[in-house]
C-alpha cells in the first residue's frame, strides 16, 4: 500500500505550482473546512468562498504554515476562523435564519410525522447553537461537529485549553437548557431510529 | 439536588445525538472548479507577469508605483494617462512611453529608446533562440529563465483590452448632460438678458459654424446624400405600393423596386456594420469612417422625424377623407341620405362595436363600419328592447317598433329587420318588444328620431346614427362610421385540452399516491459508501402508469437505475381537471442514506 504524502510535502509541491498536489491537499481538508465555515456563518454561499479563499491564501503564503507549531488541518481550521470573523467584521450581522433554507431533507421514506419530527428538532439544534456567543460556538463546533481535540482548538482559536474547556462546558450547558424539551424525548427517537436503520440495512 | 454522575453522562450523551441532528450540505462542484481556476491562475502567465513584476520591475515600469506611466499616440503625437489603451482622441491604440522609464535611475539599459516592454520581448525572443544567454544584457537578469512566460506576459499585454473609460449607467449619463447644460444655461443667462438679440445672433452664428464645419468634413455630405436616397427610395417604395391597389402598376417591377431600395439601404449599413477596425466606411478614408457614420444616422434621424411628421399629417387627413369615400360602397343597399359633415363620436361598447377590432361574415379580417337610427317622432326617448334578426343581403321592409301595429290575422305577415351583419347580431330569443337595447327608459317609445326606426336618428335602424343599421354611422350595419361590413374577428376560445402534461398549479386536484415502493441499495452502492438523493422528474400519467422519467440528478452505482425502478412502481390517482383525469409533472425525490 503506497504511503500517504505528508500534508507538509504537498503544500511543498502546490507552492511551486503543482497543481495535483494541492487538488489532493484540497480534498483532504475541504469539507471539514466547508462544514465548520457553514456551521459557523449559516450559508453555502458564503461558505463556499471562505473555503476557497482559505485554500487560496494558503498557496499565495505557503510560508505562513509552520509544521514546527502545529498540523495542517489546525492551520487551516485558523484561516477559515479567521476570514469567517473579517465576513462578520465587514458585513456587521451573522447570518440570518431565513437564509438557511438550503437545509438537507430528511429522507422522505420515512413516515410524514417522523420527518416533520426530524426536521423540527433539526431546526432547533440548528438554532440553539446558532444562539450561543461566537467564541463558545466555535469552540463547540470544532470540539462537536469537527472532533478536534483541546490542544488543537486552542491552536485555532489561539486560546489556553483552560478557556477552551470553560467556553466548551457554559455552550453545553446553554444547549442542554436550550434542548432540554427533547432531551427527553430523544432518547425514544433514538431507539425509534435505531429500529429503523436495522430494518433497511 | 446535584446532577448525578449517571445522569450527566446521559445527557452529555444525548446532547451529542441531538447535535447530530444538524447536518450539513456538500459544498458544490462549482467551489471545486473556482479552485482549481483560482490555482491556474495564481501559477499562469498572467500572475507569472506580476511576479515578474515584483522581481524585475524593469521589465513593467508603469507597474512601479513611482513612474508615472504615459501612453503615446501615434496619430496626434499626443502623450495620455496609462489607463488609456486607446487614444481618446481618434482611436489609435496606444503604445508605452520610453521617457519616463529612462528618466528611471532604476533602469541600467537606457541608450535603447524602444519601450522597455518592447525591449524584453526582444530580449525573449534572443533568449528563446540563445538559451545559453548573453552576458552583455546580464541586466535582465533571471529574465532568461522566465523568457518563455515573459512573452506570453507581454503577449497578453499587447491583447486587445476594451478599456471602459466610464461605465456610468445612461440614465445617469444622461442626467450628467442635463445637468450640465443647465449649468451652461444658468451661466449664459445673464448675457441672454443683457443683449437677447447680439447672444441669439452669435449662438445661431455658433451653431451655423458648428454644422459647416461638419459638413466640410470629408465625405459627410456624400454620406449624408446616399442616406437620404436609400430612404427616399424606401419610402417611395412603400407608397408605391400603397398606392398599387388602385392603380394597378405591375406587382413585378413593385417587387424589384423595393428589392433595390433595400439593397441599397444594407449596402449602405454592411460596410459599416461589418467593418473591421481601421477600415473604410464606403470607401472614405478609415480617418473619415466616424464622420461619414455620423452623418449617415444623424440624416436617418432627420429623415425619421419628417416621416413622422408626414404619417401624422397624413392620418389625420385620412380621417377627414375616410368621410366624404366609401370603399364599399357596392355594400351599401340603402337609406343613403344627405350625409353631415358632423357626426357625433360613436359611443363606445357593444352597440356598433367601435372598440371591437374585427367581426362579421366575410372571411378575411376586416373592421365592420356602418349604423343607423331612426325614430318615429316621439316626445320620449327610445325604449329598451331586442334588436330583430339582421341581415346585410336583405333589404329592410319593416323598421322595428317598440308598440307593433296590432293586426289581426295578417295575409301576409313581415318581420321587422335591421340591416346589420348577422355575425354581429345573433338572434335574441328572448320576449321583448323591440327597442334601443341601450336605452334604459321601459316606457314604449320609438324615440324622437325619424325614419320609422328607434331612437334619434334617421331611417329604419336603431340608434343615433343614419340608416338602418344599428348604432351611430351611416349606411346600415354597425361599428360607426360609413357602412362596411367586417370580417374575421376573433375567434372564441377552443374546448379544453386535456391530453396534455399539467403542472401542479393547473390542474383541479392533484395526483394522490396510493403506494410507493421504495428503492433499494444496490450491493456496490453500499460497498462504495453512496449517499445522496436522486431527483427525478416524471408525468403522473392521465392512465395511471409513470411515464417520461427524466432523471434531474442522479447517484452511481446503479441507485439512479433503482431509483426509477421504484418510480416506475408507484401507484396512484391521476390529478382531474374540470372532471377529466390529466397527466402531471411530478418530481420525486429519493434519498440514499446508510445509517
Amino acid at each position: 500500500m503506497p504511503e500517504r504524502t505528508t500534508d507538509e510535502v504537498l503544500l511543498q509541491r502546490a507552492g511551486q505550482g503543482d497543481q495535483v498536489a494541492f487538488l489532493e491537499l484540497y480534498d483532504r481538508y475541504r469539507d471539514p473546512i466547508f462544514r465548520f465555515a457553514y456551521r459557523l456563518l449559516g450559508s453555502i454561499e458564503i461558505a463556499e468562498d471562505i473555503t476557497h479563499d482559505c485554500f487560496l491564501s494558503l498557496i499565495r503564503r505557503p510560508e505562513g504554515y509552520r509544521p514546527e507549531r502545529a498540523a495542517l488541518r489546525t492551520y487551516l481550521f485558523g484561516i477559515a476562523r479567521n476570514l469567517s470573523l473579517k465576513h462578520f467584521r465587514s458585513t456587521g450581522r451573522e447570518t440570518g435564519l431565513e437564509e438557511m433554507t438550503q437545509e438537507p431533507e430528511v429522507s422522505p421514506r420515512h413516515a410524514p410525522l417522523r420527518r416533520l419530527l426530524d426536521e423540527e428538532l433539526a431546526t432547533h439544534v440548528r438554532d440553539a447553537v446558532f444562539r450561543l456567543p461566537e467564541l463558545q460556538r466555535e469552540a463547540l463546533i470544532l470540539f462537536e461537529y469537527e472532533g478536534l481535540s483541546l490542544n488543537e482548538i486552542a491552536g485555532v482559536v489561539d486560546a489556553d485549553v483552560g478557556a477552551i474547556k470553560a467556553r466548551l462546558y457554559r455552550a453545553r450547558e446553554s444547549l442542554k437548557r436550550a434542548l432540554q424539551p427533547y432531551l427527553s424525548s430523544n432518547r425514544e427517537l433514538n431507539s425509534g431510529r435505531e429500529i429503523v436503520t436495522l430494518k433497511e440495512a | 439536588m446535584g446532577v448525578q454522575p449517571e445522569d450527566k453522562f446521559d445527557s452529555e450523551d444525548e446532547l451529542r445525538a441531538l447535535l447530530e441532528r444538524w447536518t450539513t450540505p456538500g459544498p458544490s462542484r462549482v467551489l471545486d472548479k473556482r479552485i482549481e481556476t483560482s490555482f491556474a491562475r495564481e501559477f499562469s502567465g498572467a500572475d507569472g507577469l506580476s511576479r515578474l513584476t515584483e522581481s524585475e520591475p524593469v521589465l513593467l515600469p508603469q507597474r512601479r508605483e513611482e513612474v508615472v506611466s504615459m501612453k503615446f499616440c501615434s496619430k496626434c503625437k499626443e502623450e495620455f494617462a496609462d489607463k488609456f489603451s486607446f487614444c481618446p482622441v481618434d482611436g489609435t491604440p496606444l503604445t508605452a512611453v520610453a521617457a519616463n522609464v529612462l528618466a528611471d535611475p532604476s533602469v541600467t539599459v537606457s541608450k535603447n529608446d524602444e519601450p522597455p516592454a518592447i525591449q524584453a520581448a526582444a530580449y525573449a525572443q534572443s533568449a528563446d533562440a540563445d538559451p545559453v544567454g548573453n552576458d552583455s544584457v546580464s541586466e535582465w537578469t533571471a529574465a532568461a529563465g522566465a523568457a518563455s512566460s515573459t512573452s506570453h506576459a507581454l503577449a497578453l499585454r499587447d491583447e486587445y483590452h476594451l478599456t471602459i473609460m466610464s461605465d456610468e449607467g445612461l440614465t445617469s449619463r444622461l442626467a450628467h448632460e442635463l445637468k450640465d447644460v443647465a449649468h451652461e444655461y444658468e451661466l449664459t443667462w445673464p448675457e441672454f438678458k443683457r443683449d437677447p438679440f447680439g447672444f441669439t445672433k452669435r449662438t445661431i452664428v455658433g451653431y451655423g459654424g458648428m454644422l459647416r464645419k461638419f459638413l466640410g468634413k470629408p465625405n459627410v455630405l456624400v454620406a449624408m446624400g446616399c442616406a437620404v436616397l436609400a430612404m427616399i427610395a424606401l419610402v417611395g417604395a412603400v407608397a408605391l405600393i400603397d398606392r398599387s391597389r388602385s392603380a394597378g402598376i405591375s406587382k413585378g417591377g413593385l417587387i424589384g423596386f423595393s428589392v433595390v431600395a433595400a439593397g441599397l439601404l444594407v449596402a449602405l449599413f454592411s460596410t459599416w456594420l461589418g467593418r473591421e477596425r481601421g477600415a473604410a466606411v464606403m470607401g472614405a478614408e478609415p480617418s473619415d469612417s466616424r464622420n461619414v457614420v455620423f452623418a449617415m444616422v444623424s440624416s436617418f434621424v432627420f429623415l425619421f422625424v419628417i416621416l413622422g411628421v408626414v404619417v401624422a399629417i397624413d392620418r389625420r387627413g385620412g380621417s377627414l377623407l375616410a368621410k366624404n369615400e366609401d370603399p364599399n360602397a357596392e355594400l351599401t343597399v340603402e337609406n343613403v341620405f344627405d350625409i353631415p359633415d358632423e357626426q357625433p363620436t360613436p359611443d363606445p361598447g357593444p352597440a356598433g362595436l367601435n372598440k371591437g377590432g374585427g367581426g362579421g361574415s366575410k372571411p378575411k379580417f376586416e373592421r365592420p363600419q356602418g349604423g343607423g337610427g331612426g325614430g318615429r317622432e316621439e316626445s320620449k326617448p327610445a325604449s329598451f328592447g331586442k334588436v330583430p334578426q339582421a341581415s346585410l343581403d336583405v333589404p329592410q321592409v319593416v323598421a322595428p317598433d317598440p308598440k307593433p301595429p296590432q293586426i289581426k290575422n295578417p295575409s301576409l305577415p313581415v318581420a321587422a329587420t335591421v340591416v346589420a351583419d348577422p355575425m354581429l347580431v345573433p338572434p335574441d330569443s328572448r320576449v321583448l318588444p323591440y327597442g334601443d337595447y341601450k336605452s334604459k327608459s321601459t316606457d314604449p317609445s320609438s324615440g324622437p328620431g325619424t325614419g320609422n326606426g328607434i331612437g334619434t336618428g334617421t331611417g329604419g335602424g336603431i340608434g343615433p346614427g343614419e340608416g338602418g343599421g344599428l348604432g351611430p354611422g351611416r349606411g346600415g350595419n354597425m361599428g360607426g362610421g360609413d357602412m362596411r361590413a367586417g370580417g374575421g374577428g376573433p375567434g372564441g376560445g377552443g374546448g379544453g385540452d386535456y391530453s396534455k402534461i399539467f403542472t401542479g398549479k393547473d390542474v383541479t386536484t392533484k395526483a394522490r399516491l396510493i403506494s410507493k415502493p421504495e428503492p433499494q441499495y444496490t450491493e456496490e452502492a453500499r460497498k462504495n459508501q453512496i449517499t445522496g438523493t436522486v431527483v427525478l422528474k416524471v408525468v403522473f400519467a392521465s392512465n395511471g402508469s409513470v411515464s417520461n422519467i427524466r432523471t434531474v440528478s442522479g447517484l452511481p452505482y446503479g441507485l439512479t437505475e433503482r431509483a426509477i425502478a421504484a418510480a416506475r412502481m408507484i401507484k396512484f390517482t391521476p390529478a382531474t381537471k374540470d372532471g377529466h383525469q390529466v397527466s402531471m409533472w411530478m418530481q420525486l425525490e429519493y434519498n440514499f442514506n446508510l445509517y
